[in-house]
């Protein structure tokens, strides 16, 4: 579903993300695991054609992002992880247009906009301007917008940070029902306790560089049973 | 003083740091093309301030055989207040309402007045860029052809610097008035515009009155004036001063003795440092005090959700309607772009309204007749250039600001983004030479003998206008897609100081001229006028889509790479 190999990225001198490989299979939830500076969001901007690699090759979903990136981009959404949007429109404006983009079905439009504001609590507020709202509901409306475009693989950075502990289950439950036809969701995080919960499998990314892939069962079995998971983490990523 | 130089310090680096340029110059490649794409649209539009340059000599010739020196200046003085009261008035909103660091500076222990003062300087600063290239020209000439004396000379420097001050002051004055007044008004963004709009208005219509005034009207009194004119070299600045006293310190300055001069510089340095004291404790008391209560209470409305029917749009359309509402949305942007649209229509109801007189009209309808195929064609060549003055496409992705995520990450084909930004710019366009043709046409149907022939004039200048600008606004969003301005706090720094709105503006200078010149000097020898719009027309089209082509066919590697 997301294939990566051999991505490079340097910031001038300084190496951001390492000759690093991955993939993501069909159905699958796969959390990037890494500490603050680690090069998450850098991998991330490149996959989704907000920076350009210096090296190495993104296939999503069969597409290569640098030589045919509109196609490509129809493979996914993506919610960043700063929620900055469009201030001045409402929230329901801001839907509106990613449908209008992803041309939903105009019946599909109405009832899962409906369910999914439902779900996440935003129904009262999507009518408002998107400058009155807090930092959780912009990351609420984002998640919307990107699940509503129903793509391939669902790509999302830090998408638990800000939201509060109801939302957050929300959420972990929207991302296993998307996988469930066959769709990937791709998403980093800082934090042990959700990638353990919800992802199938991880990689944990230091420094630019990938440390171990697998599920969480066999990263634990490779370095030795008696640690504790977070014992783990923080030995890898020391 | 000392935390008066601080202040000015702080923002002369925040507005003009030559180290941060030295950096970029240094260190980043995109900058360097931007700055040598600039200079070479200065270079492109050197040809128009030559022209402009040859007018202003051949006004001060004619002038000087009729006696008419003292007018010159006097015209310079007008156009000077002229430029500060479009320009300025809108530098003191944007910059004293629309920047965020006053509301950062009020907590500081600093008196405001000291920072609000250094705010007023770099206004000036700017206003003074401004009259280096457009009024210094009439000082310049004035004083070459008079044959100043070293010390006249030197009146003339300062008089020229010090000439934007009081006009200045004044218009801050009424600008903080006009903004404190409507503080609690409803939809208080939009009755500003309107007040705004009329208050230059009324300016203007005030200059206009007195200019008129101020020429003789019949026959007897220009018999009479040019009397004393023959005796009184400086009879018009005596006549002006009666307006404007200032304008009699300038005429000692440039004509008097060496003591005259020295007292005219001096007192009108004097003045210009007491009306700086009290515009400085006009700030400290009522600006302070309005601004305070105008972020004291933002009003956050809610509406109850109420599902309505999806209305489906194409795509480009739905990044037109997102790029509309946010123009709107935002004061700065709205007052930057269709503020120009509505003022300039209203300038135009000014002086259609302040020529007038038999004799006036008379003279008109010959010039029309005469003139007929010049005039449309000047007509199309200033509607062609607004297309430049309107910073929409030049901002594009700028005004996106941290946002731009969004659009880059979402599968919109490139004919799509193209398309849709450009529909802002060319609709804002469209409805602005609506506008001004119509304005015309009633303009016109007080001198024009066949009013009909003029509606088709009017149409298809219309059309060929618009198609004219779409080359400007391909090469603007080009432009602002290679280097955009994102990384903002504020959105005034979007536009207004942003290097892709200057190089747009000299693109569509560049452009002007290239049409002139083309015109005046080649198609109007050899070719009927029918051919020559037609040569536009399909110019204007052919260049547009080659261009289109040329910015679609990278626009996906400069979407990636353009952070
Ligand atoms: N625009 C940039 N310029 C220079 N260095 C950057 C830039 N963005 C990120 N970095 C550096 O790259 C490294 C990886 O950053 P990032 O990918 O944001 O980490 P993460 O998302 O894992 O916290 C960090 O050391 C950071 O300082
Ligand atoms: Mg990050």
């Amino acid at each position: 579903m997301l294939e990566i190999k051999q991505l490079t990225k340097r910031y001038g001198s300084k190496l951001a993300v390492n000759n690093i490989s991955f993939s993501v299979k069909p159905g699958e939830i796969f959390g990037f695991l890494g500490p603050n500076g680690a090069g998450k969001t850098t991998t991330i901007k490149m996959i989704v054609g907000l920076l350009k690699p210096d090296l190495g090759e993104i296939m999503i979903n069969g597409i290569n992002n640098q030589l045919d990136p509109l196609r490509a981009k129809r493979q996914f959404s993506f919610v960043p992880d700063n929620s900055e949007i469009f201030e001045k429109i409402t929230g329901y404006d801001y839907l509106q247009f990613i449908c209008d983009v992803y041309k939903v079905p105009a019946t599909d439009r109405e009832v899962k906009l409906n369910s999914l504001l439902e779900k996440l609590v935003l129904k009262n507020d999507i009518n408002g301007y998107i400058s009155g709202y807090s930092h959780g509901m912009k990351q609420k409306l984002l998640l919307i917008g990107a699940l509503i475009a129903n793509p391939k693989i669902l790509i999302l950075d830090e998408p638990m940070v800000g939201l509060d502990p109801k939302a957050q289950h929300t959420v972990k439950e929207l991302l296993s029902e998307h996988c469930l036809n066959g769709n990937s969701v791709f998403f980093s995080t800082h934090v042990l306790e959700v990638a353990e919960k919800v992802c199938n499998r991880v990689a944990i990314i230091n420094k630019g560089e990938i440390i171990t892939i697998g599920s969480l069962d066999e990263i634990r079995k490779k370095i030795g049973k008696d640690e504790s998971l977070e014992n783990i983490f923080l030995e890898l990523t020391e | 003083m000392k935390e008066f130089m601080l202040t000015f310090k702080l923002l002369l680096k925040q507005n003009l740091s030559l180290g941060y340029f030295k950096e970029r110059i240094k260190f980043d490649k995109k900058f360097r093309n931007m700055l040598l794409a600039m200079i070479f649209v200065l270079i492109l539009c050197l040809p128009s301030y030559i022209l402009l340059i040859n007018t202003v000599i051949n006004i001060f010739e004619t002038f000087q055989t009729l006696y008419l020196e003292s007018l010159f200046i006097v015209m310079a003085i007008f156009l000077s207040i002229f430029l500060i009261i479009f320009f300025g008035m809108f530098q003191i909103i944007a910059y004293f309402y629309f920047s965020s660091d006053v509301k950062l500076m009020t907590p500081l222990p600093i008196n405001p007045k000291y920072y609000l003062i250094s705010k007023f300087f770099i206004i000036y600063l700017w206003e003074l860029i401004l009259s280096l290239f457009v009024i210094l020209p009439f000082f310049i000439v004035y004083g070459v052809y008079q044959q100043l004396f070293i010390y006249q000379w030197v009146g003339l420097a300062i008089c020229f610097l010090l000439i934007p001050v009081i006009p200045l002051i004044i218009i801050g004055v009424l600008t903080v008035l006009l903004m404190n007044i409507t503080n609690f008004v409803k939809n208080k963004d939009a009755i500003r515009m309107i007040g705004y709009i009329i208050m230059i208005g009324g300016l203007l219509l005030f200059q206009m009155y007195i200019y008129r005034n101020f020429l003789p009207q019949s026959p007897e009194e220009q018999v009479n004036v040019f009397e004393k004119l023959i005796n009184n070299s400086s009879y018009f600045l005596d006549r002006f001063s009666v307006y404007y006293p200032i304008t009699k310190l300038i005429d000692y300055a440039l004509n008097g003795t060496a003591l005259e001069a020295f007292l005219g510089v001096f007192i009108f340095i004097l003045v210009s440092v007491i009306f700086l004291y009290l515009f400085s404790l006009f700030l400290e008391r009522v600006f302070v005090k309005g601004y305070l209560k105008e972020h004291a209470n933002p009003a956050i409305k809610k509406k109850k959700y109420q599902p309505k029917t999806y209305k489906k749009r194409s795509v480009s359309v739905a990044i037109a309607r997102i790029d509309f509402i946010t123009l709107l949305k935002v004061p700065i942007y709205a007052f930057n772009t269709f503020g120009v649209i509505l003022i300039l229509p209203v300038m135009f109801i000014i002086m259609s309204i302040s020529v007038g007189g038999n004799e006036t009209t008379e003279m008109l309808t010959s010039f029309y007749k005469n003139y007929k195929i010049d005039l449309w064609l000047a007509i199309i060549l200033f509607l062609t250039v607004t297309a430049s003055m309107i910073p929409i496409a030049a901002t594009s992705f700028s005004r996106e600001g941290k946002t731009n995520w969004i659009m880059r990450t979402l599968p919109i084909s490139s004919k799509d983004h193209i398309k849709g930004r450009l529909l802002t710019p060319v609709i804002t366009l469209l409805v602005f030479n609506v506008i001004m043709i119509t304005l015309t046409l009633i303009f016109l149907s007080k001198i024009s003998n066949n009013i009909s022939e003029d509606f088709i004039y009017g149409a298809i200048s219309l059309i060929i206008s618009l198609v004219l600008s779409l080359p400007i606004l391909i090469i603007n969003l080009y432009v602002d897609l290679k280097k955009p301005l994102l990384n903002w706090e504020n959105p005034q720094q979007a536009v207004k100081q942003n290097l892709n709105v200057l190089i747009s503006l000299g693109v569509g200078f560049a452009y002007g001229t290239i049409l002139f010149l083309s015109y005046n000097f080649v198609f109007k020898r050899f070719l009927p006028y029918q051919a020559i719009l037609i040569i536009y027309f399909v110019s204007g089209f052919v260049l547009a889509y080659y261009l289109y082509r040329f910015i679609k066919k990278d626009f996906y590697l400069n979407l990636i790479d353009m952070e």
